[in-house]
């Protein structure tokens, strides 16, 4: 069989998501291939040699964070992004930490599905652009200017290196934990996390100046924080279509 | 002659010696003649010491005194019961009454013969009887006990002719010192004695009086008081009730003129203190019923059973200065259901509680059954059934002084009749609200086919138009079919989910995970969640720059905002702003979204929170009755408060306020 862009190998039982996905993707560019439980994923990964996982964690054969461990142990290095009902921060941060790259909370709209995966694709590559933009936001790494429309931003240093940190991780979720090992090295963690949310939240305000308009860094409530790279300004679709 | 005439002075004089009243004979001039034994006896002299001598000089305390006597017995001849002082050799002076008549002698020469009475203790019994008097009106009249036992001390030093005093009153600890008086002043001093320590603890031991005329060498005495008062001499009194149980002392030191406290005085002051004993008696047992009063009050205003045991367990510290536990039965068995921090409730203690329960009488310390307990335990009973049990701690000494045991039994029975009564009120809460969660059971069951019924119509509706319509709709329809059945999935999605999160904090299943969050953040988590149904409103926000981070659960919150926002877009004209205000008011952060929208009906204004209220109304329009009792429960569970009103200028305020903790970072020190 002939295949063409990079291959997902979708992990989940849910024939309803089997076959949207299989029907969204491959018009993006993907080629699917589909796994219902563990153990099939486990056996698939050899054939198919995927660029990405996508894996849903209540498996009817085993837990979705076990298929993540047996992966990482042989090697697998295609990116994980889990595809969950589960909504608990321990559920996140537990299959962040295993080895997932991304989580994303069922339900979730299809072009933000493509920016995680964009995203993870993109991180293994591991090449990074020069000039980094998102809707009104603009970071030239080379001169190190960051503006929004036409206004400049101006950062403190810790302020440009926690986004700069976001940008290099863009479109995935990166843990209060990873953040703060990234930002001050081994400090102690429950000291510095308060330092953490005061920065991003100082941060945020320089660059969010329109409360009403989407914000770039979006708050995973007890788990960390995800820059977007998905363009979102619904206000200007929703008024074009009224 | 010679002889009868000797005869009869001999037998003159035999009677004179042997009269057993002084008589004295003297010179007009008032020379002492003549003085018998008993008249030797009360001036105190020998005879050789008193014969010719001049009796106005030597016996009078004032010169005058005598001349007046004198002139009155040349006027009349004769005086009877004149009062006259006079004053002994040594010096003390003494109340007399002298009856005289004049004397003529055969051979003419002249003089008086008088007869003295010393009345001394007459007066002073006199003195006596019209300060007692004097001390019960006093004491009766007094306005509480405190100017009660000053007042007795002054009464106290009057009678005595002491120069300083003091008084106490017994407590469960031994007796309290006090009411210091010396020279009218009233000494700062005030000290606890103990069973057995000092004069005072002396006299709760012995329950008698206690007297010293050596100070210096009394072994009871509190050595400091001994230095501070200089002691040398004095009394400690008890005032026993009717039973015989001490319930307070007075005390007075050094009598005046460096003299000795006599028997005499003790008498007195035991006449004294059976007066003060009525009164302290009476002003005791009128505090008790104060005390009772003020209890009564205080269970009447409560219903609530744990809040009943509070105000008994808080009232009997109060009252009787001692700690307690209350015991009330759970399945066959006794548990503390009130106790006081410092009381331990150990294994013996249960013991004789749960027989003082079986049994339906006292246990404990001081009762002749298990009596190894640290407190003495009561059953409380209302018409003759036992429903739980009080203890009380024992302190050493006494189980309760007697004046304050008829307070405790009508405690203890007052105590019975609340509890009971908040047990029924536990009862009638049971009941009805099994009687309610029916109604419940049924509103939750109207509301849910309702507001997850509604959305669901609106995507099959519009997905099966699409599915059916063979390319006959145009892209406009098809899209506005698509958006439709969106939106209603996302709010089909958003209210299972939090109807979840929200029977999970009402069952105890889950706690609201707090962390610290930027207000705006969330408000505009909540506004890209309502996507382009916000994109197309104005929406202002009036929160500080400077507003920290507050703690509280994103989530839960993110979707209060969601809530409130969604209608007051839904209820108000799309070309009328919504705005959103955040402060920091001291302990709390208070959120205002406020709408220029229809608003809500006065009447109703209470009732919007209720569980799906607005279902039971009319049942035509979506979210509110469901989503607003969530919004509650989510505001409750962070510890606050939610309520809506109506904007004066039209439409309306919903404000929820939520505790806030300055955290150890703030906002000003950190600037990065």
């Amino acid at each position: 069989m002939e295949t063409r862009g990079p291959r997902v190998l979708l992990v989940d039982d849910e024939q309803p998501i089997q076959q949207t996905l299989s029907v969204v993707l491959p018009p993006a560019g993907y080629t699917v291939y589909p796994a219902r439980n563990g153990k099939e994923a486990l056996w698939k990964v050899q054939s198919v040699r995927p660029d990405l996982i996508l894996l849903d964690l209540g498996l009817p054969d085993m837990d979705g964070k076990e298929v993540i461990r047996r992966l990482r142990e042989e090697r697998t290095i295609a990116p994980i992004i889990v595809i969950s009902v589960r909504r608990e921060e321990s559920e996140k941060i537990g299959s962040l930490n295993t080895g997932a790259h991304d989580y994303l909370t069922k339900p979730f709209t299809v072009p933000e599905l493509l920016a995680r995966m964009h995203a993870a694709l993109r991180s293994v590559s591991a090449t990074q652009d020069d000039v980094f933009t998102v809707d009104d936001l603009r970071i030239d790494f080379r001169r190190r200017e960051v503006s929004i429309g036409q206004i400049a931003v101006n950062l403190t240093a810790t302020e440009y290196d926690l986004l700069k940190i976001l940008v290099h991780h863009a479109g995935k979720v990166r843990t209060h934990h990873q953040l703060i090992h990234e930002l001050w090295g081994g400090t102690q963690y429950e000291d510095v996390v308060h330092l953490l949310r005061v920065t991003l939240s100082h941060l945020r305000r320089k660059l969010h100046l329109d409360p009403q308009k989407p914000r770039y860094i979006v708050t995973e409530p007890g788990v960390g924080y995800r820059l977007r790279t998905e363009s979102l300004s619904y206000s200007a679709k929703a008024r074009q279509h009224s | 002659m010679e002889g009868s005439s000797g005869e009869t002075t001999t037998r003159c004089q035999t009677l004179f010696e042997e009269f057993e009243e002084a008589i004295a004979i003297l010179s007009p001039e008032g020379q002492v003649l003549e003085l018998n034994q008993a008249g030797l006896d009360l001036f105190g002299y020998e005879r050789t010491e008193i014969i010719g001598m001049d009796a106005a000089r030597l016996l009078c305390s004032s010169p005058d005194d005598f001349h007046r006597l004198q002139t009155e017995m040349e006027q009349r001849g004769s005086v009877k019961d004149y009062a006259v002082q006079f004053r002994r050799s040594s010096g003390k002076l003494i109340d007399c009454l002298v009856t005289a008549s004049g004397w003529q002698d055969k051979d003419g020469s002249r003089g008086y013969m008088a007869l003295v009475r010393d009345v001394t203790a007459q007066k002073e019994t006199e003195h006596s009887l019209r300060s007692l008097l004097r001390l019960s009106e006093t004491l009766n009249s007094a306005s509480d006990l405190d100017s009660l036992l000053d007042a007795l001390v002054e009464q106290l030093l009057e009678l005595t002719g002491a120069e300083s005093g003091s008084a106490g009153l017994r407590t469960s600890q031994g007796m309290s010192c006090g009411h210091f008086i010396q020279e009218s002043r009233v000494i700062p001093l005030t000290y606890l004695c103990a069973p057995g320590v000092g004069w005072a603890g002396w006299l709760i031991k012995h329950g008698i009086h206690y007297l010293t005329n050596d100070a210096a060498h009394d072994p009871v005495i509190v050595p400091e008081l001994r230095e501070r008062l200089g002691v040398r001499s004095g009394m400690a009194i008890p005032i026993v009730d009717g039973e015989k149980d001490v319930i307070a002392f007075f005390a007075v030191y050094n009598k005046g003129g460096g003299a000795e406290f006599t028997q005499l005085d003790v008498q007195h002051s035991l006449s004294a203190a059976r007066i003060a004993s009525v009164a302290i008696h009476n002003r005791l047992l009128y505090q008790n019923v104060s005390a009772l009063a003020a209890f009564i009050q205080s269970l009447i205003v409560v219903s609530d059973l744990e809040e009943i045991l509070e105000v008994i367990g808080r009232q009997i510290e109060t009252n009787f200065k001692r700690h307690s536990v209350i015991l009330l039965p759970v399945n066959g068995g006794l548990t503390p259901r009130f106790r006081s921090t410092e009381f331990v409730f150990g294994e013996s203690e249960r013991t004789a509680a749960t027989w003082s329960w079986k049994h339906g009488q006292d246990a404990g310390r001081s009762t002749e059954i298990l009596s190894a307990a640290q407190a003495h335990y009561v059953p409380l009973k209302v018409r003759g059934q036992v429903i739980g049990v009080l203890g009380l701690e024992v302190k050493p000494g006494t189980w309760l002084p007697n004046v304050q045991r008829p307070l405790f039994s009508a405690v203890i029975s007052q105590s019975a009749l609340a509890i009971e009564r908040g047990l029924l009120e536990q009862k009638v809460r049971r009941l009805r609200f099994f009687e309610e969660s029916d109604k419940v059971q049924n509103a939750v069951l109207n509301a849910i086919s309702h507001d997850i019924g509604a959305p669901l119509a609106a995507i099959t509706t519009s997905l099966s138009a699409l599915l059916t319509s063979h390319g006959a709709l145009d892209q406009a329809a098809e899209r506005q079919l698509l958006e439709t059945a969106d939106l209603e999935a996302r709010r089909l999605h958003r209210l299972v989910n939090n109807l979840l999160s929200m029977t999970r904090l009402e069952t105890g299943a889950s706690t609201v995970k707090t962390e610290p969050c930027d207000l705006l953040d969330v408000v505009s988590a909540a506004l890209e969640e309502l996507g382009p149904s916000a994109g197309q409103r104005q929406v202002s926000f009036d929160i500080p720059k400077d507003m920290p981070l507050v703690a509280m659960d994103f989530g839960l919150i993110t979707y209060v905002f969601i809530n409130l926002l969604s209608n007051a877009f839904k209820y108000s004209p799309p070309d009328q702003p919504v705005e959103v205000q955040g402060r920091i008011i001291d302990d709390r952060l208070e959120v205002l979204v406020v709408d220029r929208g229809i608003g809500v009906p006065s009447e109703d204004l209470g009732r919007v929170f209720d569980k799906f209220y607005q279902v039971a109304e009319s049942g035509s329009s979506t979210g509110l009755g469901l989503g607003l009792a969530i919004c509650k429960a989510f505001i409750e569970a962070h510890g606050g408060r939610i309520g809506l009103e109506n904007n004066p200028m039209g439409g309306t305020i919903v404000r929820f306020v939520i505790p806030f903790h300055e955290a150890a970072t703030s906002w000003e020190t950190l600037k990065l």
